[in-house]
């Protein structure tokens, strides 16, 4: 049995990379220039990570996971559901230390265990985020991981450390209620889910962590069979809910 | 020049003005017409020989020049004359009435004080004194803010801090009634600063037949002197807004040169600003910006520092009073989608304790977000349908939200929150507002400051009316002192900050600016943007009703704050100063005012109060008192009458008498009023010692010449005073008499009959005519 679920599993992982590898073939969308008031999905281009063979050439790096389906569908599901004015089509890739940044004030950044943050990126996101931007950070897990964050932020915030939130957070309450932040996670990870907050000095929720979870994954895999449709819908909550929050507080 | 007329004429100037010219003849008109045809005949015959012997032009003049020496024999033989009013002397009353305020001890280039010749003119057993005394029994009276008599001689220390003519005439009435009065002699520069109306006095003066004869005192200009002559500062404000204060300063004499301004905040000075005075303008107008860090009446000195040589160093200062509020504004912003113009408006006032913002945020369909709201019950059905609700709010943005989410009557309050509240609006631009949102033809474009494009006309419904690109907003010079566009408190400051300003990324379209309207910023040309879309309008404001609208035809102010340093303040100033604008219109339901803040003493102040119900309908059947607390801490109470000519206003007078601060605290009670505020409408006046004698301290000729002519009397200067005993005699009254003054033995007369045969002989011994 267990050998059936490691095949399933190992089969799932090198189905699901080629697709990220085939769309990784189309280059990432430019910001409309024309159309920059509607909302952008802003996925962070990152270096610093190093496959285990050593190399970067093979594989999607950790920044691309769920790209670009997981922005797609959560968009669609904004577009549809809220009244947020966006396309299935708002998102792009920027690098943390490309000041066009400063014109999407919302970040998703993924697998940011494997982040190797620079001087540049850290200024450039601290004047981001004391401007008034507002970042996820969404699949990691484990405590290595979830150092390899905090010590980034620490270069980014030093003056602040991310705190555990819990569901009477505003984030949770801004569109849906989410009442209960026990979440099951799309797959195996070290530890029950858990929702991290960095506040700024005016006590604003500038940044939240997905720890222990995979929110973009639930999105990525939303129109396929391979995740109960009850636990895509919790991971869109979250995801509408960030959005939500960013553009409004 | 006048020695000769009268060598001439026989008569002074004066009589020929005064008099009236009438012929003493007494034959008719019909014997008068035969008697010249008689003596034209005469002429004819007598002089025929001679017209016959040189015909053509020569002719012609000599006997024009025979024919007007007998005319003009015959007009002396009508008896030319000049008829007046004359008084019988000592029969009648004449009052003599003296400025003696504090403008009338200004020292002149010559003189210690400007009224010195004027107390030696009326000082006891003077020439003048005298002389009027052989001619009228005389009554002596001094006035400033009202007239006195004294029992014995005028004693002028000129320490009066008010010119009040009309209370000077009132008093020589009151004193006179029942008494032939002939005349009002009034000594004055004519400076009046009561501000009190004429018309009644004049209208005495008139029905009594008694003239004023005026005698201006002092110099018609300065030749030195700056004076500070306005100050215009809001009255009402919140904790730190930048105020803008407009100065305007007359100066004469000191074209080219500086001087340096200064403002005090009580006694603290806050700024300081060097002004240079233009050589091509008598008139400086500047602007400082104040900058009231807290709540309370806030007093602000701006005074220029004397500079050498000046006149009158008194009226290089004044003093402005400004409420400062500490209750916060509220303003109800709606909001059609979730975007970052809304999120980062929001931002900018977090840390601004006097601006509330309540927001109503639409994040689906049928779906709200509220934020900053006080009591879960606010905005807990969207969008008031009531006006008490809706009127509790000082402000209102309606931001990208299409006009159908509001219905017909919402649209129509959200007008009467302006119009008869006196409330601010701001439109933001965006996807779904002004023309977009489909305001067309709604109540919301009658207070919009522009027009919108509609669908139906024609080539209007291709036109792209949300227009999404990169472009840079330019303010115009309105703009630039406009108090909604005040980034900094220094000038240059607030014009670099503008000119560097982050682009903008969207723009509404609209069809043009309403008259009246003021454009305060538009997209900057320089950027090409389209060449038709140039100089597209970007923030246009008009004021309607009682209070005012604002176009902000953008919705992208957000970049401002992502594409500056975390540390500017540039975005978060920006709005914190445009809601304080917005909302400044705005009054609670229950004001009271004053018409100015500085008094003299002993001048009555007129309390006006305005009396609503939460809902701004007017209170006719209030219960209205006001409390005054004087600098002492004294505290007189008095009642407001209701003012039948306008609904909700009660007015009452008070007279200070000390100098200082006052504060007025007004209550109303009434049915309908319970939900009212129950915090008093207060205001605050200054009164203050003479100051504002020195203020347009020279005189007024024309005030002074169109009293005398309006009631008939003459304006003299004072170096013709000693013309004025026997002329004023002259003039009609209840007890004169009529005196006729022959003119046929003018010299002039004979002058003229002499030139005519002169010229006649000349003629004729020249052509041979003997």
């Amino acid at each position: 049995m267990r050998q059936v679920l490691f095949l399933s599993l190992a089969f799932l992982t090198l189905w699901s990379t080629s697709v990220s590898l085939l769309s990784l073939d189309k280059p990432p969308p430019e910001a409309d220039p024309n159309d920059p008031n509607l909302f952008q999905f802003v996925r962070v281009r990152y270096n610093g990570y190093v496959n285990f063979l050593g190399s970067q050439r093979w594989g999607p790096p950790p920044w691309a996971h769920d790209y670009p389906r997981a922005e797609r569908n959560l968009l669609q599901i904004l577009q549809e559901i809220t009244s947020l004015e966006t396309t299935s089509d708002s998102y792009l890739v920027l690098d943390l230390d490309d000041p066009e940044i400063m014109n999407y004030p919302f970040l998703y950044v993924s697998e940011p265990g494997y982040w190797n943050i620079t001087e540049e990126e850290a200024a450039n996101l601290r004047q981001y985020l004391l401007r008034g931007g507002f970042v996820v950070f969404d699949d990691f897990r484990g405590e290595g991981e979830l150092k390899n964050l905090t010590d980034a932020m620490k270069k980014v915030f030093p003056e602040s450390s991310f705190q555990l939130l819990t569901a009477d957070q505003p984030i949770f309450h801004c569109f849906y209620d989410i009442d209960n932040l026990d979440m099951i996670p799309p797959y195996d990870v070290p530890g029950p889910p858990q929702f991290y907050g960095l506040f700024d000095a005016y006590n604003r929720l500038v940044a939240v962590a997905n720890y222990n979870n995979d929110i973009g994954d639930y999105w990525e895999w939303a129109d396929d069979s391979l995740t109960p449709i009850d636990l895509s819908n919790e991971a869109f909550k979250f995801g509408v809910n960030y959005v939500i929050y960013g553009t409004t507080h | 020049m006048e020695t000769l007329f009268t060598f001439f004429f026989k008569y002074e100037p004066f009589y020929f003005r005064r008099g009236e010219f009438t012929f003493q003849w007494s034959l008719d008109a019909w014997l008068t017409v035969l008697i010249l045809l008689a003596l034209a005949a005469f002429l004819f015959l007598v002089y025929r020989r001679t017209f016959l012997y040189s015909q053509g032009p020569t002719g012609w003049t000599l006997l024009g020049l025979r024919a007007g020496f007998f005319l003009l024999l015959f007009l002396l033989a009508m008896r030319p004359s000049l008829v007046l009013s004359r008084l019988v002397p000592k029969e009648n009353l004449l009052a003599v009435l003296v400025d003696n305020s504090r403008s009338m001890g200004i020292p002149t280039e010559t003189l210690q004080s400007r009224g010195l010749p004027v107390q030696k003119l009326v000082e006891k057993e003077s020439d003048f004194l005298q002389a009027l005394d052989e001619r009228f029994y005389l009554r002596l009276f001094r006035f400033d803010s009202r007239a006195t008599r004294p029992d014995g001689p005028l004693e002028l220390d000129w320490l009066g801090d008010q010119t009040n003519i009309v209370s000077g005439l009132e008093g020589v009435l009151a004193d006179t009634k029942n008494l032939p009065l002939a005349g009002i002699l009034l000594f004055s520069d004519g400076s009046d600063n009561s501000f009190r109306n004429f018309q009644e006095v004049l209208a005495e003066l008139k029905t009594r037949q008694i003239p004023v004869h005026t005698i201006g005192v002092g110099p018609e200009a300065l030749s030195r002197d700056v004076e500070m002559t306005q100050v215009s500062a809001p009255r009402v404000s919140i904790p730190e807004t930048i105020l803008e204060v407009r100065i305007t300063l007359r100066h004469r004499g000191f074209g080219g040169s500086r001087g340096r301004l200064e403002v005090r905040e009580g006694s603290s000075l806050v700024e300081t600003k060097e002004v240079y005075f233009p050589r091509d303008s008598n008139t400086l107008t500047t602007t400082v910006k104040i900058v009231p860090k807290s709540a309370g009446i806030k007093s602000y000195q701006f005074s220029l520092q004397p500079l050498e040589g000046e006149e009158i160093q008194e009226n290089n200062s004044r003093t402005t009073i400004v409420q400062v509020r500490d209750l916060p504004a509220r303003i109800l912003y709606v909001e059609g989608h979730p975007r970052w113009e809304y999120k980062f408006l929001r931002r900018s006032l977090v840390e601004d304790t006097h601006l509330r913002l309540v927001t109503l945020l639409r994040t689906a369909l049928n779906k709200f977000y509220r934020q900053g709201i006080e009591e879960e019950t606010t905005l807990a059905t969207g969008f008031p349908s009531e006006r008490d609700e809706l009127f509790d709010y000082q402000g209102i943005l309606f931001g990208s939200v299409e006009s159908s989410f509001f219905t017909y009557q919402q649209m129509e309050m959200v007008r009467d929150f302006v119009g008869q509240r006196g409330g601010g609006f701001l439109m933001l631009g965006g996807s779904s507002a002004f023309a977009s949102g489909q305001y067309q033809n709604t109540p919301i474009e009658e207070i919009l400051p522009v027009w919108l494009y509609g669908d139906e006309e024609e080539g209007d419904r291709d036109r792209s009316l949300y227009i999404q690109g990169e472009s840079k907003l330019q303010l115009t010079d309105q703009g630039l002192g406009h108090p909604a566009f005040q980034l900094s408190a220094d000038n240059e400051k607030n014009t670099s900050q503008w000119d560097s300003i982050p682009v903008l990324r969207d723009w509404n379209v609209v069809r043009g600016i309403k008259s009246g309207a003021t454009v305060l910023a538009r997209l900057d040309p320089s950027l090409g943007v389209n060449p038709d879309r140039n100089n597209l309008p970007l923030f246009v404001f008009q004021r309607y009703g009682r209070g005012h609208t604002l176009a902000m035809l953008t919705g992208s102010s957000w970049q401002w704050q992502m594409l500056r340093d975390q540390e500017d303040q540039t975005h978060e100033t920006f709005w914190r100063q445009v809601l304080r604008w917005l909302v400044s219109s705005a009054k609670d339901p229950i004001t009271v005012e004053t018409e100015r803040e500085v008094y003299s003493q002993n001048e009555k102040v007129q309390l006006r109060a305005e009396v609503n119900d939460k809902a701004f309908n007017r209170i006719n059947d209030a219960q209205v008192e006001a409390s005054i607390t004087s600098p002492e801490g004294d505290i007189t109470t008095l009642p407001l009458q209701w003012d039948a000519r306008e609904d909700g206003v009660y007015r009452a007078e008070w007279t200070p008498h000390e100098d200082g601060f006052h504060t007025v605290e007004v209550t109303a009670q009434a049915q309908g009023l319970e939900a009212t505020s129950t915090t008093p409408a207060s205001t605050s006046f200054l009164t203050s010692t003479g100051s504002r004698e020195y203020f347009d301290a020279f005189q007024k000729r024309d005030v002074l010449e169109k009293l005398a002519l309006e009631t008939g009397g003459n304006y003299y200067t004072i170096s013709d005073a000693d013309r004025l005993p026997e002329e004023i005699l002259y003039t009609q009254s209840q007890t004169s008499v009529i005196e006729v003054l022959d003119l046929w033995d003018m010299p002039f007369n004979l002058f003229l009959m002499t030139a005519l045969l002169f010229a006649e002989w000349i003629l004729r011994k020249r052509q041979g005519v003997i």
